[in-house]
């Protein structure tokens, strides 16, 4: 692995995935819905990136088309030599073994007639970790344990656990083909506060323990914060920022990460902080806005923003952002500050 | 006399398992122009503690079994349906978690808007029509003249949320109880729908109780906080008071487990074992299965240690000042 070792694991180059809109009796396509439009980031071994935006910005797609489990339109995705895009089904599902993920719902994402034994051995038989189903249940026994259950509840059922529980199943599920890569897609949002914190342990301790590599997708920007390497912010189908976590929370550049960073209430009713509203709706991917995609709701919006599609410009070696105001500036700007420069209130 | 006084509620649900007590015995105050939050984790009962106010709760299997719910001085427990029709809607407004499922599908936004306008107000049609219309340019509705006469379906959900606090607002209730309002929001918008209740809030000086499991949109909006448990009330205290000194094993576990409170990367404190369905709900604290402080003693009732200042918690064995103050200064 040595001579590769300067290689991200995971590459990825203009990736895009168009959903076609059909309309009227004969199914006409009649435009596309470009839910991811061109993405480019880099994961590196044994990091972990957080994927963050909001509804609709294309995060939960990206994360499905970089593992192909719905196909892109465009783009490469590197992965232990291969450009994942290209494999034969054979090859793509021996690939499988290697990338994995994490699903947001614990409810629907376990096959309620199957029994935890089952779902958690019948990728080990398939990928031929496992001689036997019999062999097979013994691991999953192991991998249990390993997430905090009891080796026992192998012949029980989904519904017989808690969604916290549930996450955890998904999780052995997911490790137990020791894969390199896994997409946790908001995988603790749906789990109460004091559970959150028991899955977000395990998923950490599990990362050291396998030297897994993690694309985090989520809204939450604290579990973000508390998890990431790095953190690829994204809006309306494409990249807005890619900054590693510490200088993305100290100082974000792009206004939209500023924004994003504002909104989020925090636990200290003592701080009183300026916050940058946003004024309307994220505007629907079917029809994204003409040059800066976020040049609708942008407080710093200039005249070129509306004409002129941003470049993506390197603030840092390893920092990009895609906002004309970097061209040729590397230095953070306040959105606040200029905002009461101008005497507008943010 | 407060706006709205909870004393001792029990809303208990009847069915197969036996008799649950979803809310046992919670008791809270809203004054006017206050905002109240009532915080805890899934199946704490803080929404049945909000539809129980409202009578709201289907019955069977659901019954309040006891307890006062007073507005106004009025005891809306009690009350005859028809005289709570005329409450509901108009004094007392509820917005609901999901903009999504709350809105009806075949009528458009200014309809429902107007329905409750017609209905508690005596006005025309027309004027009925305009105060929708005033209402939906109060909370930031794009181009009211057209949006009115849209279905909930050509909406965002930052919108529909939008029309639900129009509608709650449009009969200038006394009090609005709002039921996690922005879970299902995106942050951006979310912070923009808690900066529009506060401000209505300041202009028509109404009481809110904000349900919600969110301590982040709880530290930055509410006056008062009541944390629940398993049906009962942890600990009640000023926002300020809760964040600062945390009394309640379960409060100070929340807080420890958030992951802004804690260094990026470090393993985050965790309360074991997670919330009991009302079937298994421990004898005593209910907390005392999962409560690093538990004694014997804790499988009795545990009894109320006063802090001044309306700080109240339920608990054997309560923090001390130093040790809440040693929580809350590990984040700084």
């Amino acid at each position: 692995m040595s001579t590769e070792s300067n290689e991200p694991l995971v590459k990825v180059r203009g990736l895009k995935k168009y959903f076609p809109i059909f309309k009227g009796f004969f199914r006409r396509q009649v435009g596309s819905v470009k839910a991811v439009d061109g993405i480019s980031f880099d994961i590196q071994r044994a990091e972990t990136v957080a994927m963050v935006g909001e509804s609709g910005c294309g995060k939960t797609t990206a994360g499905r088309s970089i593992l192909r489990l719905i196909e892109p339109n465009g783009g490469t995705v590197h992965f232990r030599g291969k450009n994942i895009p290209d494999l034969e089904p054979e090859a793509l599902r021996e690939m499988r073994r290697y990338m994995q993920i994490i699903f947001q719902d614990p409810y629907s994402s376990l096959n309620p007639r199957q029994t935890i034994g089952q779902i958690i051995g019948t990728p080990l038989v398939l990928h031929g970790l496992a001689a036997n189903q019999r062999e097979a249940e013994a691991r999953a026994k192991e991998l249990l344990e390993k997430v905090g259950l009891q080796a026992r509840y192998t012949s029980r059922y989904p519904h017989e656990f808690s969604g916290g529980q549930r996450q955890r199943i998904g999780i052995a599920r997911a490790v137990a083909l020791n894969p390199d890569f896994i997409v946790c897609d908001e995988a603790v949002s749906a789990l109460d506060v004091s559970v959150q914190a028991q899955v977000l342990n395990l998923l950490l301790d599990l990362k050291d323990e396998f030297d897994l590599s993690y694309l985090f997708i989520t809204h939450d920007l604290s579990v973000v914060r508390h998890v990431s390497d790095r953190v690829v912010v994204m809006y309306l189908g494409q990249v807005a920022e890619n900054a590693p976590n510490k200088t993305l929370f100290t100082a974000p550049r792009h206004p939209y990460t500023q924004a994003l960073l504002s909104a989020v209430p925090r636990a200290d009713p003592r701080r009183k902080r300026k916050r940058i509203t946003l004024p309307g709706d994220v505007p629907k991917p079917s029809n994204p806005p003409s040059g800066c995609r976020f040049h609708t709701r942008c407080p710093l919006a200039h005249d070129r923003c509306s004409r002129e599609v941003p470049a993506a410009h390197t603030v840092a070696p390893d920092h990009v952002v895609v906002c004309h105001l970097y061209d040729g500036r590397t230095e953070p700007i306040d959105v606040i500050e200029e905002l009461e420069k101008k005497g507008r209130t943010p | 006399m407060a706006l709205l006084e909870v004393d001792n509620l029990k809303t208990h649900f009847f069915t197969d398992k036996g008799q649950l007590p979803s809310v046992d015995g919670v008791s809270f105050d809203i004054d006017k122009g206050e905002t109240v939050g009532i915080v805890g984790e899934s199946g704490c009962g803080k929404s049945v503690t909000a539809m129980s106010i409202l009578r709201l709760i289907p019955q069977p299997p659901g019954r309040i079994v006891g307890g006062e719910i007073r507005f106004k001085g009025r005891d809306l427990a009690t009350m005859p349906i028809n005289q709570l029709q005329k409450v509901r809607g108009n004094e007392i407004s509820v917005i609901f978690q999901e903009p999504m499922t709350s809105l009806n599908p075949v009528y458009t936004v200014g309809d429902q808007i107007m329905e409750a306008i017609l209905l508690h107000q005596s006005v025309e049609e027309e004027q009925a029509r305009a105060i929708a219309l005033e209402m939906l340019d109060k909370v930031g509705i794009p181009e009211p003249q057209i949006s009115i006469d849209k279905y909930p379906h050509q909406m965002s959900g930052g919108q529909k949320q939008r029309v639900m606090i129009a509608m709650a607002l449009s009969c200038k209730p006394d009090l609005l109880i709002a039921d996690e309002p922005t879970t299902a929001l995106d942050v951006t918008i979310q912070a923009q729908i808690l900066e529009l209740i506060r401000e209505l809030q300041h202009t028509n000086h109404m009481g809110v109780m904000l349900i919600t499991h969110d301590l982040g949109v709880v530290a930055e909006t509410c006056d008062r906080v009541v944390v629940l448990y398993a049906g009962r009330v942890a600990e009640t205290a000023t926002a300020i008071d809760l964040f600062d000194r945390p009394t309640h094993p379960y409060t100070a576990g929340l807080l420890q487990s958030l992951p802004d409170r804690a260094h990026p990367g470090a393993r985050l404190f965790t309360i074991d074992g997670m919330v009991p369905p009302p079937t298994e709900f421990p004898k005593g604290c209910r907390f005392n299965n999962r409560c690093p402080r538990a004694t014997e003693v804790c499988s009795t009732r545990p009894p109320v240690h006063d802090l001044g200042g309306g700080h109240k918690v339920w608990c054997h064995h309560p923090l001390s000042a130093e040790e809440s103050a040693a929580l809350s200064g590990e984040d700084a």
